[in-house]
């Protein structure tokens, strides 16, 4: 392991410990593969060891030690208590079992909503993206949900391409209004910092920012304004040594963090 | 993680009278049998119960008083008999039977383990005051169907074949049918009891979690019970128990035979063991043995 000499945290391993320490023990969290997968072992390996990751294939309460490069991948299969399948998993959705859901993006608007369908006209784009998948099922009906993303100007906009997956929509009220069951996007966390949502407006907001990152670098990377910017910006928590430890052995050959 | 193995008469303590209770097995098969001669014996009383086809199983909760309602395809011995508990109490109005079409039930289970409160089917059938069917006009095509209301009782019992003592509940690889309404009844309901033959180890569900059918997430309590389902057929473990359930037909016409049948096998059994006792060792055994080719399904 190259890494483990090296006590300088990565962006990535930052993301990781900041999403994993938004699980709950006993939280039933239906996991992608990615970041979250990571967050989700570290935070079974330590905080939360009765959570129960669920991946979108019919993976239930994998036990995986080692990484899977998609969400039907065997090596998630060892140590799973059952494995089912797409309706089974994604059933859970619609009875209410899933309290914590991951999300990406390749944008995202002020109110936590996501595109992740196509840049420019839908019917002839600039560019065509993989589309939904289970994010618009995860963001509608899972208690809770996470969005990881990378924190980019092009990615942070003012106004999506396209409206694929909802966070709170128009602001205060929206979600209830369009009858959506989940409780709305709870973090955002991006490779600069950790964001919230103004409890009135429902309009992102400034929790803390990673060490070494500037106000200006974020604001610059954001193509929309903040509701709230604390006058003093928190630093984003660190992880102890051992918990840093622990995510880079989860991903010893850097398949998701530190490419 | 938290362990969910309770003795029986913990498990079932918890159902109260006038509440509503899903019953697993269909037919001749998988009954939870064990746990319903728990709760006569705990005296449960005014219960709603739902079922796929049901038999000796709810005849028995008649018989014993702890019956108010039913929804059910069938409480019966064969495709011809109806049970006689049933016949008599709805003939004199002490329940109130719904019966409904097989097919409307499954569907009503399936929405229940979705938590979706009704399901659309096509229009089979109209049960004037059954409160759980509908008319419904499709918003697409303006055609007619049924609304059927989900089951989303307060318990789910089932009997299963094995699960550890979390409780992630597998049926055996080598079973006679496929059990998705057993799944859709546990899942349907707010509290889920499942009996088993065998509590195994946690090492063993991870082994083969293809046949993993209930995780623990969805499942409240797990107690082991072999023959748990006797007199009836659970797949490769134990075939029915024709020459008892014969028996029980026999006796269940006079009311006073089956008073004192209840009296026999279920009040007057301590416990299930007890009750396995006096069924006999040997007699259970031939319902396991493979040399026999009974000809029963």
């Amino acid at each position: 392991m190259k890494q483990s000499v090296n006590n300088v945290i990565t962006a990535d391993e930052m993301m990781v410990f900041a999403a994993s320490q938004l699980f709950k023990d006993g939280d039933v969290a239906l996991v992608g593969t990615g970041l979250p997968m990571i967050a989700a072992y570290a935070a079974k390996q330590t905080h939360a060891p009765n959570a129960v990751l669920v991946f979108e294939s019919g993976i239930m309460d994998a036990k995986a030690s080692h990484m899977a490069s998609g969400v039907g991948d065997f090596p998630l299969v060892h140590g799973a208590v059952k494995t089912s399948s797409l309706f089974d998993s994604l059933s859970l959705l619609q009875k209410g079992t899933i309290n914590l859901g991951f999300l990406g993006a390749a944008e995202i608007d002020a109110y936590g909503n996501i595109n992740s369908t196509v840049i420019g006209d839908y019917q002839t784009p600039k560019v065509r993206l993989p589309g939904s998948g289970g994010a618009n099922d995860i963001a509608s009906m899972a208690e809770r949900t996470v969005i990881l993303v990378k924190h980019q100007k092009r990615k942070f906009v003012e106004k999506l391409n396209y409206l694929t997956t909802p966070g709170y929509i128009d602001g205060a009220g929206s979600r209830e209004k369009y009858g959506l069951p989940g409780q709305g996007p709870e973090k955002v966390i991006t490779d600069l910092g950790v964001f919230y949502f103004d409890a009135a407006t429902k309009r992102m907001s400034i929790e803390s920012l990673h060490p070494q990152v500037s106000l200006e670098k974020v604001i610059e990377e954001t193509g929309f304004e903040f509701q709230h910017i604390p006058e003093e910006i928190p630093v984003t928590e660190m992880p102890k040594p051992e918990l840093l430890q622990t995510i880079r052995d989860l991903d010893p050959d850097k398949i998701y963090i530190n490419k | 993680m938290k362990t969910k193995n309770f003795l029986l008469k913990e498990a079932v303590f918890p159902i109260k009278n006038g509440g509503s209770i899903a019953i697993g097995g269909t037919a001749l098969r998988r009954h939870p049998m064990a746990a319903l001669h728990e709760i006569i014996r705990q005296k449960k009383r005014d219960l709603v119960l739902f079922g796929t086809i049901n038999a000796v199983d709810i005849d028995l909760l008649i018989a014993a008083g702890c019956v108010k309602e039913i929804y059910s395809s069938a409480v019966q011995f064969d495709n011809e008999i109806s049970a006689y508990a049933l016949e008599k109490a709805f003939s004199e109005g002490n329940i109130i039977f719904n019966q409904q079409p097989k097919k409307i039930i499954t569907e009503q289970f399936r929405a229940g383990a979705s938590s979706i409160d009704f399901i659309p089917l096509r229009k089979s059938e109209i049960m004037e005051g059954n409160k759980y069917i509908q008319k419904l006009v499709s918003p697409f095509n303006g055609e007619e169907y049924i609304a059927l209301k989900s089951f989303q009782p307060d318990v789910a019992i089932i009997h299963a074949h094995k699960a550890d003592q979390y409780g992630n509940v597998q049926f055996d690889a080598n079973r006679s049918l496929e059990d998705d309404i057993d799944i859709f009844i546990a899942e349907s309901a707010k509290h889920t009891i499942v009996t088993v033959e065998q509590i195994v180890s946690e090492a063993a569900i991870e082994d083969d979690p293809a046949n993993t059918v209930l995780p623990a997430s969805l499942v409240d309590a797990v107690v082991e019970i072999p023959y748990g389902a006797h007199p009836f057929s659970c797949d490769e473990r134990y075939e029915k128990d024709s020459s008892h359930l014969e028996y029980y037909k026999k006796i269940s016409k006079e009311p006073a035979e089956l008073n004192k049948y209840i009296q026999d096998y279920i009040l007057g059994s301590s416990s299930w063991y007890d009750y396995l006792n006096k069924i006999g060792m040997a007699r259970l055994l031939s319902l396991s043995s493979r040399q026999e080719v009974s000809g029963n399904a």
